[in-house]
């Protein structure tokens, strides 16, 4: 605070002690007088005035402005009345004591003023010291706290403040990122455990089919000392063990699909291209079914992850082949919209199957097992399409059989340079 | 050179018995190893023609088992996976193996696989003619001209630089990443978009059925290879 507040500053009339500090002020003021009485009959009165001005600067410093203000004032007409020749009497004539007594007066108000300033100025000063190291010590504990109750506890615990607010805020901020990075950690760990988990378990389990599918295969090439019967019985083994062996794999899939976040492998790919390869992995099946592909030429690029959609596609078709009597023919075709793909697998004759499902509830999203495993199967194509955010439904065909679709969200594929052709040289 | 002679690094005893008994009567001489290790010794000692390695080995993994073997052979190697993560088979064929099966395989496919490996191995020395013919398709190197039942057919220098590639290596499955560093260069091998479009417009200017390809196949997940 500068030296011109002192003069200016507002009076401050609260004081520590409340009223019974000006009755002490008062007090201390009579005594002042009583004490000094017998002194002034060995001294001259000037010394006197040292005495009064002395007691109202200690008012000042201990009691407070009001109470130094009443001090200095009642210690003029002590003075005055007491020590100021003619002695007993508020009356004077000397010019000098009248100077005297009003310089007292300044004097006392002035040294009043610039003690309860500085005194101000001092708790002032203790007050924000007293703030600042209750923050310090605050944001010290708020550093530690590692739970949102815990912060809680620290913000009932010290005296609400623009500031505190704002360490609150900051405590707050920083648990929630805390716990972001904790919960993606955790579901990373948890995905990254549950694929070791599922592909040691995909070893353990294909490694014995693997044996079994092998040792009988060896059997069936080499079957030259078997009887009819035996050999019968060596291709039952080997058929039994390729279809455990589809149904394992099946299982793994739908495992690691259905358990919480799937990561998948999204690229730009051709369903033309996909298609080709599950055509070529059922060649064998479709061979008895005449088959029409409709995927135009110039068919863009879409978003998704080839390797789960090419499951889809051999899925929907393999379920095509077995419910449908041979000869029967099978169309798959690739649709454009503004916002999806579709792609439509239609037979003509799985009325029963269609029946089945539809009682078992796929239209409504939901994939009961009917016989047969086509449950398994489609259960499968209906999580992969989930996680691409695709969806997966039966529709009767106008001329009979039922054509399974699933759609895919379409984006604008990325551009490519196109380059002319080569002249032939 | 034992080029009658297949090493198997397997740690299923069961799986090495069938295909012990399955390889002998193709003719094939047979060595047998548990181990990476066991492996590479074998393989150092008697240098056989053909590798049938599994991927999941006890001592190590068997990316190594390629990895180590390519610094001195570049003998065959087929990968057994058990896994059906595509991206094992990816590692494997990028550290140089030549083909995989995943188990359970059939036997009859695994010895159709070996021995086109074997076939392309003992041919490779003398089968640099410019020309090549897959279905209707005649491909002269020498005159970078491509004709299909007898018509001419245009490519762009791309399309005809992916096709060499491929031609080159019948029956060879070539990654996305190998096919990319070939055609395009370093520094696209997230491009693997490219190659389908231009796969894709190959089917489409050589293949009789391009949504049915005969020769182009897709290995969905891994790779292309040419079907001669």
């Amino acid at each position: 605070m500068s030296v011109s507040s002192i003069w200016f500053s507002r009076l401050n009339l609260d004081n520590p002690y409340g009223k019974e500090s000006y009755v002490l002020a008062f007090l201390f003021s009579v005594l002042v007088a009583v004490i000094s009485y017998p002194l002034s009959l060995h001294m001259d009165i000037a010394n006197i005035i040292m005495l009064f001005l002395l007691e109202v600067f200690l008012c000042a410093i201990w009691l407070g402005q009001g109470p130094s203000l009443l001090a200095a004032i009642a210690s003029v007409l002590l003075f005055d009345f007491f020590f100021v020749p003619p002695q007993f009497a508020l009356l004077t004539t000397s010019v000098e004591h009248i100077v005297m007594m009003v310089v007292m007066l300044l004097i006392a108000l002035l040294t009043g003023q610039m003690a309860s300033v500085l005194l101000a100025q001092n708790r002032e000063l203790q007050a924000s010291e007293a703030l600042t190291s209750s923050l310090y010590r605050m944001a010290r504990e708020l550093a530690g706290a590692s739970s949102a109750q815990q912060v809680e506890e620290i913000a009932q615990r010290y005296p609400a403040s623009a500031a505190a607010s704002s360490l609150l805020s900051i405590a707050q901020e920083r648990l929630h990122y805390a716990d972001m990075l904790e919960t993606q950690h955790v579901q990373v760990e948890s995905e990254r455990l549950r694929n070791a988990i599922l592909s040691s378990l995909s070893h353990d389990l294909r490694t014995p089919l693997t044996a079994l599918v092998g040792l009988t295969e060896v059997l069936q090439l080499d079957n030259a000392n078997l009887s009819p019967s035996q050999s019968n019985m060596v291709d039952a083994v080997h058929e039994q063990s390729v279809r455990l062996a589809g149904m394992v794999a099946k299982l793994l899939d739908l495992a690691r699909l259905s358990a919480g976040k799937v990561t998948i492998n999204k690229e730009w790919n051709s369903l033309a291209d996909v298609t080709g390869a599950a055509l070529a992995l059922l060649s064998h099946a479709l061979a008895k079914h005449p088959l029409t592909v409709e995927i135009p030429g110039n068919f863009p690029l879409v978003e998704f992850d080839a390797v789960l959609i090419e499951r889809v596609i051999s899925n929907l078709l393999d379920n095509a082949c077995k419910y449908t009597p041979a000869g029967t023919p099978i169309t798959i075709a690739a649709v454009l919209n503004s916002r999806q793909v579709e792609m439509r697998i239609c037979d003509r004759g799985s009325e029963t199957l269609f029946n089945t499902l539809m009682t078992s509830g796929i239209a409504a999203n939901r994939v009961a097992a009917p016989e047969k495993n086509t449950g398994l199967g489609l259960a499968i194509c209906e999580a992969i399409l989930k996680v691409h955010g695709g969806t997966l439904y039966l529709q009767q065909h106008k001329g009979g059989g039922i054509c399974a679709c699933f759609t895919l969200p379409f984006s604008t594929p990325p551009v490519m340079d196109d380059e002319p052709e080569e002249k032939p040289t | 050179m034992n080029n009658n002679s297949v090493l198997i690094v397997e740690d299923e005893p069961r799986i090495r018995q069938f295909l012990r008994t399955a390889l002998e009567t193709e003719g094939f001489k047979v060595l047998e190893a548990p181990t990476v290790t066991g492996g590479l010794g074998l393989a150092g000692e008697y240098r056989p023609g053909l590798v049938v390695l599994d991927l999941g080995l006890p001592d190590a993994d068997g990316i190594e088992f390629i990895r180590i073997l390519r610094s001195w052979s570049d003998v065959p190697v087929l990968v057994l996976s058990a896994r059906n993560m595509e991206s094992d088979k990816v590692a494997a064929l990028d550290v140089g193996a030549d083909d995989y099966l995943a188990k359970p395989f059939g036997v009859t496919e695994l010895l159709a696989r070996l021995r086109a490996l074997r076939r392309r191995r003992e041919k490779r020395p003398t089968d640099d003619f410019a020309v090549i013919r897959f279905g209707e398709v005649v491909v002269d190197r020498a005159n970078r001209a491509i004709t299909r039942s007898g018509e001419v057919v245009h490519l762009t220098p791309r399309e005809y630089h992916l096709l060499t590639v491929l031609l080159a290596q019948p029956g060879k499955i070539l990654t996305q990443r190998q096919l990319l560093r070939e055609v395009w260069g370093t520094g696209h091998a997230e491009d693997g978009h490219y190659i389908r479009i231009y796969i894709g417009r190959l089917r489409q200017k050589l293949e009789t059925d391009p949504t049915h390809p005969r020769h182009l196949l897709t290995e969905t997940g891994v790779g292309y290879r040419f079907n001669p």
